[in-house]
């Protein structure tokens, strides 16, 4: 079920009702309830992928149960092995089987051997590469002894299938999530109050900002060869702001609803297009993965610990595999590698956390400095969406080719520019609204506080026009759920 | 929670109304093209306006034609007249089954004609309908048969035209004048649109397959149902597009199935010879050669088969 359908317009208050005025006696029928509309939720999609969700919850769960009735460390990690490959193994196969096949027969017909090619019509289950990197983290975490493990089949059940959440994350860690599913939930005003805020702001990035930029975005990148430079440049900008509103927007969207139902999930993003380093833009891009890669990967390797070899290599390998999570193509590899290629000069200089706080902070403009910092900074990322939003590495070079030609310096010219014109406002709106709010949450975070009801109750009510004067009138998916 | 309740049951009034009133604002003072979902245009392609003052005195004809821009360009009522037919042309831009159904329910009565020619172009079968929503709603006077249609459709930027459209009916801004030539297009009183002689150059197409809607085969079900009620005569044509696009068809047979089955059928692109570069302005619309002679073919079987 899409958050921006019909479908979901009917089922959230549906649910909502049920949740808190029929299934609230008893918070293990309120977490089995749960689980019952997450599972309808997926399955409206496609119900028999539901099985891979039971399947990843009932491993984990056993293997958490196991985990906790030994302390032989060969065992523990046997256990944790089987878990392991359990997750990697279902997310391989679907995600990344042909991939690999693929690769394997152009590099055998490279070296001389024929080799028939059988890929298989693989349905990527939506959602799939965020819900197992969500059960893993528990058995990940109970196996390192940072979590007792849980008895409750219940409610883990509801930790790992939790549909705010459960296609696009954010990807919650267990430590956090899963003690809210013990807990009495109780309704509270202010906190749904700030998650309806929060679903609205979410919705205007979506439907306003990201699905106006896509046609301009998917225009140019579908027709690049078409284009001038500045052409090219104009769209890598849009794609740039469609995938911020779209997956930001689907973050909001899902932090807002689980708030609705007493849940606080962890925060996605944090402006991350006015960070001013690269290492400052992944502290604030996607943090729930970002995070993930952190704490179960790059510092069991070592992390930025160690030799200057050693620093490399882990930077590399991190955002390599960063790319490749996001799809099964070497248009994203790249993309991570780039990324890290950007990150390495702070890293190895040490100057990758001297950007922490907010930018500006308590002042009402960036400092000249500050400014060119996040333009650069910008700059840097839109080289990246380049190899994110290419069909292949060859389109990304000539896209590349084209856009850093001396067209680049002529007026963009295509046959929808006069859609730019709308957008640029709906842009720029956004952008003020989030630089003027960037200490908080998210925009309108406690929007509005010392003002009227009638100013704040004006002020959602222009999102709400907004929404609706310029929502594509087709339901369009999410980026992120094909990851 | 109770007051949680309230709050949303407050604001959802308030919001409505200043969602009207912003409605008003965006359609007076914003550009149209600038505007994603409110699309009230007067006079826009097809001359829906004049043609709809026309049919508001037009009474007792011999033929109403009705279907889409196929129907407006394609039906030239002067070449009816030197039959002795009176006819009058109630085409308008892309229009589908459900608008056909609404202009009907509108206009038919009082036209009364002895003979009703739908035009079933199978191209707007497989469209949604918003764009001729559009059309008439924003050249019409705002009327409940509006809603309806409205709600057949169930598109957001038609309930703003829709609602945009009360507010300029209300305050007499829904009657601009509009000259009766533009962009090439004459309005000749009787419906026809006469655009400037043009010829096409022939593309080739790869083979595709019209893709209907429920939504409009139940809308053409229930515009034959409403005939029959009413007891009105038709017949069922199609108006002929150029004969590669509809050679690259793969699935005429079925159209032409569906529409034998709900009355008396002609399909021109079958009965006719035409060429694709003499006879059409673009690939579905005929130039005013083609209309000529398809209008002399169909005045001959309409007076042979005595249809009228």
């Amino acid at each position: 079920m899409l958050f921006n359908s019909i479908d979901f317009a009917i089922f959230l208050p549906i649910v909502f009702v049920l949740y808190w005025f029929v299934f609230n006696r008893n918070i293990k029928i309120q977490n089995l309830f749960l689980v019952v509309a997450s599972y309808v939720f997926y399955g409206w999609w496609d119900w028999r992928f539901l099985f891979l969700i039971a399947l990843s919850s009932f491993i984990d769960f056993f293997v958490g149960i196991l985990l906790s009735k030994t302390d032989i460390e060969r065992n523990r990690r046997r256990l944790l092995l089987v878990s392991i490959v359990a997750n990697i193994g279902i997310l391989g196969f679907f995600k990344y089987y042909n991939f690999f096949y693929e690769n394997f027969v152009t590099a055998f017909t490279f070296l001389g051997f024929s080799i028939k090619a059988n890929t298989l019509k693989i349905i990527l289950p939506v959602g799939i590469s965020f819900y197992t990197f969500q059960t893993m983290s528990y058995t990940i975490d109970v196996y390192r002894n940072k979590l007792t493990p849980t008895k409750d089949i219940i409610a883990f059940s509801a930790y790992v299938s939790f549909f705010p959440q459960l296609v696009a994350g954010p990807i919650e860690r267990a430590t956090n999530l899963l003690p809210q599913f013990y807990r009495t939930r109780s309704f509270d005003f202010d906190n749904s109050k700030e998650g309806l805020r929060q679903i609205l702001w979410g919705f205007f990035k979506k439907v306003v900002i990201a699905d106006n930029c896509a046609e301009i975005a998917n225009l140019v990148f579908n027709n690049s060869a078409d284009y001038s430079g500045s052409t090219l440049l104009l769209g890598v900008i849009c794609f740039a702001f469609q995938i911020y509103g779209d997956f930001s927007g689907y973050s909001d969207i899902a932090i807002g609803t689980a708030k609705l139902f007493g849940f606080n999930l962890m925060r996605n993003f944090a402006y991350p297009y006015f960070s001013r380093d690269i290492a400052e833009f992944w502290r604030r891009w996607h943090i729930s993965l970002s995070t993930w890669f952190r704490d179960y990967i790059y510092i069991p390797m070592g992390g930025s610990r160690g030799t200057t070899w050693r620093k490399i290599k882990n930077t590399i390998i991190i955002f390599t595999i960063s790319g490749f999570w996001h799809g099964a193509n070497w248009t994203f590899i790249v993309w991570g590698f780039l990324n890290a290629v950007y990150f390495l000069p702070l890293i190895l200089t040490d100057k990758n956390r001297i950007n922490l706080e907010i930018v500006a902070k308590q002042s009402l403009f960036p400092t000249l400095k500050e400014f060119f910092q996040i333009l650069l900074t910008f700059l840097l990322t839109l080289v990246a969406w380049i190899f994110f939003r290419s069909e292949s590495l060859m389109h990304a070079f000539v896209f590349l080719k084209g856009m850093f030609s001396v067209s680049l310096f002529s007026l963009p010219h295509f046959s929808g520019i006069g859609r730019t014109v709308p957008i640029a406002f709906l842009l720029t709106f956004m952008i003020a609204l989030e630089w003027f709010n960037r200490e908080k949450e998210f925009a309108l975070s406690n929007f509005g506080a010392n003002r009227t009801t009638l100013y704040r109750w004006s002020f959602y009510s222009l999102i709400v026009f907004m929404i609706g004067m310029h929502m594509q009138t087709n339901e369009t998916p999410f980026i992120y759920f094909q990851f | 929670m109770k007051q949680f309740f309230k709050k949303i049951l407050l604001f959802v009034p308030f919001c409505f109304a200043l969602y009207l009133i912003g409605i008003v604002v965006w359609g007076e003072f914003i550009p149209s093209r600038y505007i994603n979902n409110l699309r009230y245009k007067i006079g826009s392609i097809g001359q829906m306006q004049l043609r709809l003052q026309e049919a508001k005195r037009i009474k007792n004809v011999d033929i109403l034609f009705i279907g889409s821009s196929t129907a407006y360009r394609g039906f030239d009522t002067r070449i009816f007249k030197k039959y002795g037919i009176n006819s009058f042309n109630l085409g308008s831009s892309a229009q589908t089954p459900i608008q056909t159904l609404y202009l009907l329910k509108r206009y038919l009565m009082e036209i009364n004609p002895k003979l009703l020619v739908i035009d079933a172009n199978p191209l707007m079968l497989s469209i949604d309908g918003t764009e001729s929503a559009l059309d008439i709603i924003s050249n019409d006077s705002f009327n409940k048969g509006m809603v309806d249609m409205a709600l057949s459709i169930n598109s957001l930027k038609v309930y703003h035209t829709l609602l945009y459209a009360w507010y300029a009916s209300a305050f007499g801004k829904d009657k601009l004048p509009i000259d009766t030539v533009r962009n090439g297009d004459k309005y000749i009183n009787g419906g026809f649109v006469e655009h400037e002689l043009a010829f096409f150059k022939h593309i080739n197409y790869e083979k595709q397959e019209w893709e209907c809607r429920k939504i409009q085969l139940r809308a053409f079900d229930k515009m034959i149902e409403y005939l029959n009620t009413i007891g009105v005569k038709y017949i069922i044509v199609q108006t002929p597009i150029t004969p590669k696009l509809y050679a690259s068809f793969a699935n005429n047979s079925f159209i032409n199935s569906f529409l034998e089955k709900r009355g008396s059928y002609y399909n021109f692109n079958q009965l006719l010879t035409l060429n694709d570069s003499l006879h059409f302005l673009d690939a579905n619309h005929l130039n005013q050669q083609g209309v000529e002679i398809y209008n002399n073919m169909l005045a001959e079987i309409l007076l042979k088969d005595n249809l009228f």
